[in-house]
């Protein structure tokens, strides 16, 4: 079914960009590569869970971040290497938007996976909205606002920074998922990391605005 | 750069601290030394917690210092390799609690350790000049690092733990050769630092993919301790000389 979802939601959006334009455009369009990504992890995931079922790995925890992250962050790499420099702190939002469409697509399976009812079902998709999809968000904002910092950087340690910020990311996202799947202080924290990250890139995304000089204000 | 009477003070007190910390560090080579590898089993919560703080220590020192002295781009990797080791080697603990023995490698932890070293070689090439060595000059320090990756993977077998020990050789390779090439040497802790950060990795590496592995490379974590207490006190030495 998840095929078809991803058909039924991101059909309509490739409607709607016809109308967009600029920065619009950009968001919708990660936004729709966000649910795209979402279904290719999706079978690459189950395929390697199907290749390493005999062995001891937890493939949620060691290979889901790796695929994941990759895939979310694809299309900002391909920016990097078509477009050079010509890219602001825009990359943060759009990277957001990839993580969110992904996360669109991942609730879907979960929330039908489950087949809850009642409060239950409505707790449970709360949960994960706050969650795990602000999870998702972050860690591709994470990348994106990264790629920003870089700006003024020589080329050679391009590569190097970005496949470092990947790692950051995956770990984050490894880190999360291994601490949310048990019980105690370990799920609270992993609860909590997302919102924690959310308000960090916030800060992070205005800081220009949150801590400019007066003088630098009036202008 | 005027620094005041208390930020002295305070940067004293910082930097015996990382001293005290490489010697608690040095004090847990020293103790797989005497026991040849057969630690008890609290010897890994010490152990991490040292490695933990030291990385961590690692981390605070070059932002620091990159507060304290203004932008500078080894120091702002520096805070980047810090950081992502921390994240790194708290993946691996946790999942060491968490799920038990049965760690497998690679691990996403492994794929962390990498990106220190990328975080590394892109903060000297970002914030060291290249010398006139020409590329060739790293020949020696690269080649064997590679062969000896080749070897295992030609007599061990390709798979991922071989895969993965050699991409581990490929870029410390990678790091020396820049640490060469960009007069790390001229910042002697600093190179002592990523010296001791290839050892402590290629140690971990091999622990986890021989098949019996000597007692010497569970040296790894006391080394990784060591690596980042001397890459704490290498920050704030660096941005003491290169202060105007």
């Amino acid at each position: 079914m998840i095929l078809e979802f991803y058909l039924a939601a991101s059909l309509p959006l490739f409607f709607l960009l016809v109308f967009l334009e600029g920065g619009q455009r950009r968001v919708l369009a990660f936004l729709v590569w966000g649910l795209t990504a979402g279904v290719i992890s999706y079978y690459i995931n189950y395929n390697l869970y199907i290749a390493f079922a005999s062995s001891a790995v937890v493939p949620e925890v060691t290979m889901a971040p790796v695929v994941e992250e990759f895939v979310k962050a694809l299309p900002l790499f391909i920016l990097l290497l078509a477009f050079g420099k010509r890219y602001s702190k825009e990359l943060l939002v759009l990277a957001m938007a990839s993580g969110f469409g992904f996360a669109i697509l991942e609730n879907y399976v979960f929330v039908t996976h489950f087949e809850l009812v009642g409060a239950g079902a409505v707790a449970y998709a709360v949960m994960r909205g706050i969650t795990t999809s602000v999870m998702h968000g972050c860690m591709t904002a994470i990348i994106g606002y990264g790629i920003f910092l870089t700006y003024g950087f020589s080329r050679r340690s391009l590569p190097s920074i970005l496949f470092g910020l990947y790692t950051v990311a995956v770990m984050i996202h490894g880190l999360y998922n291994l601490l949310v799947g048990h019980t105690g202080i370990g799920r609270l924290l992993a609860i909590d990391l997302p919102l924690l990250l959310f308000v960090l890139l916030l800060v992070a995304y205005n800081w220009d605005v949150l801590f400019s000089k007066p003088a630098e204000s009036e202008e | 750069m005027n620094v005041s009477g208390a930020s002295r003070y305070s940067d004293s007190l910082f930097r015996g601290a990382l001293w005290f910390l490489l010697a608690v560090s040095v004090g847990l080579v020293a103790y797989v030394v005497l026991q040849h590898g057969q630690m008890p089993s609290v010897y890994t919560d010490i152990g991490n917690a040292v490695q933990l703080t030291a990385s961590m220590a690692a981390a605070g020192a070059a932002a620091w210092s990159y507060y304290r002295r203004g932008p500078d781009m080894l120091l702002a990797h520096g805070v980047f390799a810090g950081a992502t080791w921390t994240l790194a080697n708290t993946f691996w603990y946790a999942y060491f609690i968490l799920i038990g023995e049965g760690l497998n490698y690679p691990t996403v932890a492994d794929l962390g350790f990498a990106g220190v070293f990328l975080f590394l070689i892109a903060g000297f090439q970002e914030g060291l000049p290249r010398n006139r060595l020409p590329l060739w000059a790293a020949a020696p320090i690269a080649l064997p690092l590679l062969a000896a990756g080749l070897w295992l993977v030609a007599v061990l077998g390709p798979n991922a733990k071989t895969m993965t020990t050699l991409a581990m050789f490929a870029l410390s390779a990678a790091l020396l050769s820049t640490a060469l090439l960009r007069s790390v040497h001229r910042h002697p802790i600093l190179l002592a630092a990523t010296v001791v950060c290839v050892i402590a990795h290629i140690c971990n590496s091999l622990n986890s993919t021989l098949p019996d592995p000597p007692w010497v490379v569970k040296e790894a974590g006391a080394l990784a301790a060591v690596t980042f207490s001397l890459f704490a006190i290498a920050y704030l030495t660096y941005s003491k000389e290169a202060a105007p």
